[in-house]
């Protein structure tokens, strides 16, 4: 055995030697017994022979001792590592304890913050990133064809010929299967009387392969439509389509029974037997509306989009092509769509979905919330650890390693983050349960998001990389600190490095707020412009109900129908006025007038049928001109809008003139006499420039469906829609139940996207600028606790309280300023992203600016007050003698 | 001499050791010897199962052990018995004293099995 050298020992300052001291302490027995030996007078090699026997099987020993050994240290270091973490997280709450208002502030700082983005990312991550879980589905498109009219795109149905040419001969895709989503009537039982509105999908009979799906009971449509209609035409019955269920209908309606299968419906008016159930996560590609109720086979010999799978490898364009190719082969569009600008493409799924800009603004104004919130706790801290630097110090002085202290900073702001996390979820939970209630009709999906477990995760990631990186910022900073001279200096004029720091945070925090201000008031002005948009009629009270009329209902039929109507309709309780109309349609027409040149382009124009006295009850008046009367529908007489009366004569008196439809379609040739003028109409908020409009007399109208009463009912009328349902199932004369809207719904409706996301966006640049003051007080306050001995010896020299207060105010003021002049300088820059959503308002918008920075400056001075009557608050003598 | 020594019974052995430690810190060595002269070198130490008996005892908490000099000024373990340790002595005393009981009743038992 030879001894180690004497250094060996050393090596334990860092990391105990485990083997080394087995071996050292086997050695000292084995001296000790050789010393035994040699005192009874054995010889040198005698004694060594006989220790080392005694010692017996040294190696085994050796072994064991060194295992043991190891297992100790591991033992050890953990426990020293746990009861490490344990007692900094316990040193880190009683700190926090001691500093409720600090701790509370901070808590909701990143409560608020993590929370708002959780919510709005996971709507995004729902309705922008997951959007439809189909096999392969970064390959999945939806084909569309639009006509291009001026500002309006339309759908371009084309017949389903194309579908089966593109299966057969197309080689860069693998699957097309048509799609169409319809609100359908559906009554469960063949004899029972109540119906259900359903969002009804019709889809071929491979779809449920093509979205990898298969039933959860009984079967899809692909082999019972077949034996279906093999045995109702065997039967001699009138065939009855097969119908699938979707889960959740399949639960709400039917109980979950089993015993649906089979069972037979009224879908539409037709029949159908339930013949599956499918998961509830089967989805369409356009997901808009939300998961359909029921799934009825395609019908329809036209279709509008089809969702196809690109083989591995094949380019967006290249299959574009192709499908566009077979399609111009196999199908003969009609004469009059020849001079329309067609566009055919391949659509991703989740750009169908018109809300994505929103969503997009949404997850850019919630990410710079965040970004507040995260300079806010770091600005927090920062405040905090230089309130304690001198606490620090003194630690360190005592021996505390900086390392250690560190480790205790992010300790403290790791406690935070979580407990802060933990609040954020319960935020995010409660904010997207408020998204789902604010939820705009057309944004059906947002009501399947919901806060799942990944959600919590994200909050609590979140919270915990803004805490570690804040909180280890903020520790390396105070471990840098020199402790001699931290604990040296006195209160005054020491940090100005660390003022400098937290005043350029509150320059970021203020900017970030004023851009997110600005952008949200330009929303709030656009929509306060929106919603004051003259309408060209008075919507207040006007409630329409449409009938459908049964099949085969002739023209007299239905003018008697309507007369009952008026008649009986001047008894609802609190109706005013009535009058008839059908449902406005839109033509693309290309207009002539009499003596001239067509229209170089054809355009939208709706077409309505309207009573003679519409125009009363709708408030709309005749700018020139008469309305309707008995001879009106043999002289083709027709009332038309401003703007249609603009685009042909100009300012000329169009009275008198006659005009028709020249394409190639078979409405509207006749000529026209105009007979009167009437307003635009606005039906659409969002729509910059009013449609042309034709009004016929409704007497003259084609034989239609439908028919619409309209009801003006009293301002004062309690309880207008029940008065109107009841008076609507009286009357009705067919199966379907009737509709019954309210026109200033219908048209409030329109704008409901940009309502949503606007007072969201004021309510995260509320939140914004909140937390922006909460850091401009902290930081005048730190100031003037600061300051307190200046501001003394200033008083004493004869300074007023007003110059203090001025002192005060204006470092506010200044840091404000600085700020908000940040902020506007960046709105000006990205308001870009949102100009497509401001509808008119310009983007370097005045009042908006100029109202963002105002109220920010007020909001800043209004932080600023108690840190300044504290500071005028100053005794002299105290604030002097107390150093 | 080897003899009349004895090896000394499993599950002996810690209750030996945890005795020794219980005088106060002592090595290894010092433990061994110490038994030794304590049954007038009737019970021998098998030294090769001392030491991870002693740092097995460590790792149960019951003796505690740290680095001293020893009297000939050499760095030696030194282990002491903790207070778990000392609970654990009283308690395999107890079992131990019980146990011998029986056995030397059992061998000066007169008469054969009823």
């Amino acid at each position: 055995m030879t001894r180690a050298p004497a250094w060996r020992r050393y090596l334990r300052f860092w990391r105990p030697d485990v083997a080394e001291d087995v071996e050292d302490e086997l050695r000292f027995h084995a001296e000790m017994r050789m010393r035994e030996y040699l005192a009874r007078g054995m010889s040198d090699g005698e004694a060594r022979r006989l220790a080392m026997e005694r010692l017996g099987d040294l190696d085994s020993a050796r072994r064991e001792c060194i295992s043991l050994g190891e297992q100790r240290e591991r033992e050890t270091r953990r426990a020293d590592f746990l009861g490490g973490v344990r007692a900094d997280v316990a040193f880190a709450l009683r700190s926090l304890r001691r500093t409720p208002g600090w701790t509370a502030v901070a808590l909701l700082t990143i409560a608020l913050g993590v929370g708002a983005t959780t919510a709005v990312f996971s709507v995004a991550d729902r309705l922008l990133v997951r959007t439809i879980r189909y096999p392969n589905s970064s390959r999945v498109f939806v084909f569309r064809r639009l006509y291009q009219v001026p500002r309006r795109q339309l759908s371009a149905p084309f017949s389903i010929a194309a579908v089966r040419a593109w299966r057969e001969g197309a080689r860069t895709i693998e699957g097309a299967e048509p799609f169409m989503e319809s609100r359908w009537w559906m009554r469960t039982s063949a004899d029972g009387a109540d119906s259900v509105q359903v969002i009804a999908a019709q889809v071929d009979s491979g779809f449920l392969d093509f979205a990898g799906v298969h039933p959860l009971l009984g079967s899809d449509f692909t082999r019972t439509r077949r034996s279906a209609a093999a045995q109702s035409a065997m039967l001699g019955a009138s065939a009855s389509e097969p119908v699938m269920l979707s889960e959740g209908f399949w639960r709400r309606e039917f109980g979950a029974s089993p015993a649906v299968i089979g069972k037979v419906i009224v879908l539409g008016g037709k029949p159908g037997t339930i013949v599956g159930v499918v998961p509830a996560s089967l989805a369409l590609p356009d997901f808009r509306s939300g998961p359909p109720d029921v799934w009825a086979p395609y019908a329809a010999d036209l279709v509008t989009a089809v969702a196809v799978r690109l083989r591995p490898r094949v380019g967006r364009d290249a299959a574009a092509q192709e499908l566009s190719a077979i399609l111009g082969r196999s199908i003969t569009d009609p004469p009059w769509w020849r001079d329309v600008r067609m566009r055919v493409g391949l659509t991703r799924p989740e750009d169908l979905l018109d809300f994505r800009q929103g969503l997009a603004i949404l997850t850019g104004a919630v990410a710079l919330l965040l970004l507040v919130a995260c300079v806010n706790v770091a600005h927090l801290l920062l405040a905090r650890g230089a309130a304690r630097e001198r606490e620090l110090a003194v630690r360190h002085a005592m021996g505390a390693g900086r390392w250690r202290l560190v480790r205790q900073l992010v300790t403290e702001s790791l406690v935070l983050a979580i407990a802060g996390g933990a609040l954020a979820a319960a935020v995010a939970a409660l904010a997207l349960r408020a998204l789902q209630a604010l939820r705009p009709e057309s944004l059906m999906a947002l009501s399947y998001v919901s806060p799942g477990p990944g959600m919590v995760v994200l909050a609590a990631v979140l919270a915990i990389a803004g805490g570690m990186a804040v909180g280890l910022a903020a520790a390396v900073r105070s471990a840098r600190r020199d402790p001699a001279a931290a604990l040296r200096a006195n209160a005054s004029g020491t940090h100005v490095a660390g003022r400098r720091m937290r005043g350029s945070l509150v320059v970021g925090e203020i900017a970030l707020s004023a851009t997110l201000l600005v952008g949200a008031l330009l929303l709030v002005h656009a929509l306060y412009d929106l919603e004051r948009k003259r309408l060209g009629f008075d919507a207040e009270g006007m409630y329409s109900i449409t009938f459908q009329l049964p099949n085969g209902v002739r023209r007299a039929a239905r003018a008697s129908f309507g007369r009952m109507l008026r008649e009986r309709a001047r008894t609802i309780r609190g109706a005013e006025q009535v009058t008839l109309g059908t449902n406005d349609f839109g033509l693309i027409a290309t207009l002539a007038s009499e003596g001239s040149a067509p229209e170089p382009s054809p355009h939208l124009v709706g077409m309505s049928d309207v009573a003679p006295d519409y125009f009363t009850v709708m408030r709309m008046p005749l700018l020139a001109g008469r309305t309707f009367d008995d001879g009106s529908s043999a002289q083709h007489e027709v009332i038309v809008s401003s703007s249609l009366a603009h685009g042909l004569w100009g300012n000329a008196n169009p009275l008198g003139r006659r005009f028709h439809n020249v394409r190639q379609i078979d409405v509207a040739k006749d000529w026209m006499t105009v007979i009167g003028v009437v307003p635009d109409v606005v039906d659409n908020l969002l729509q910059s420039d009013a449609q042309p409009q034709i009004y016929q007399p409704v007497e003259g109208a084609p034989d239609a469906q439908e028919l619409t009463l309209l009801v003006r009912m009293r301002h004062d009328a309690d309880g207008s829609a029940t008065a109107l349902e009841r008076f609507a199932k009286a009357v009705n004369p067919g199966t379907t139940p009737p509709t019954i809207e309210s026109r200033l719904d219908e048209i409030e409706r329109t704008a409901a996207e940009p309502r949503f996301i606007t007072r969201l966006m004021a309510a995260f640049a509320a939140l914004a600028v909140l937390l922006a003051a909460v850091g401009l007080f902290g930081v005048i306050s730190y100031t003037v606790g600061q300051r307190t001995r200046e501001i003394g010896v200033r008083m004493t020299l004869g300074a007023t309280r007003a110059s203090i207060a001025r002192l005060v105010v204006g470092e506010g003021i200044r840091l404000a300023v600085l700020g908000t002049a940040l902020g506007l300088t960046a709105a000006a820059g990205m308001t870009r992203v949102i100009a497509s959503a401001l509808y008119g308002v310009s983007r370097f918008d005045p009042v908006s600016f100029a109202g963002g920075a105002a109220l920010l400056l007020a909001v800043a001075i209004a932080a600023c007050v108690v840190p300044m009557l504290k500071a005028t608050a100053v005794d002299p003598v105290t604030a002097v003698r107390a150093e | 001499m080897p003899d009349t020594n004895v090896d000394i019974l499993r599950g002996t052995l810690d209750l030996l050791i945890l005795k020794a430690a219980s005088w106060g810190p002592t090595h290894g060595y010092g433990i061994a010897r110490w038994i030794e002269q304590a049954t007038d070198d009737v019970l021998r130490v098998e030294e090769g199962s001392l030491y991870p008996a002693l740092h097995r005892l460590e790792n149960r908490g019951w003796v505690a052990a740290e680095w001293g000099t020893s009297e000939n000024n050499r760095r030696a373990r030194y282990y002491h018995l903790t207070s778990k340790g000392r609970a654990r002595l009283r308690l395999e005393a107890a079992t131990w004293t019980r146990f011998a009981t029986a056995v030397f009743t059992a061998l000066d038992a007169p008469a054969e099995p009823a």
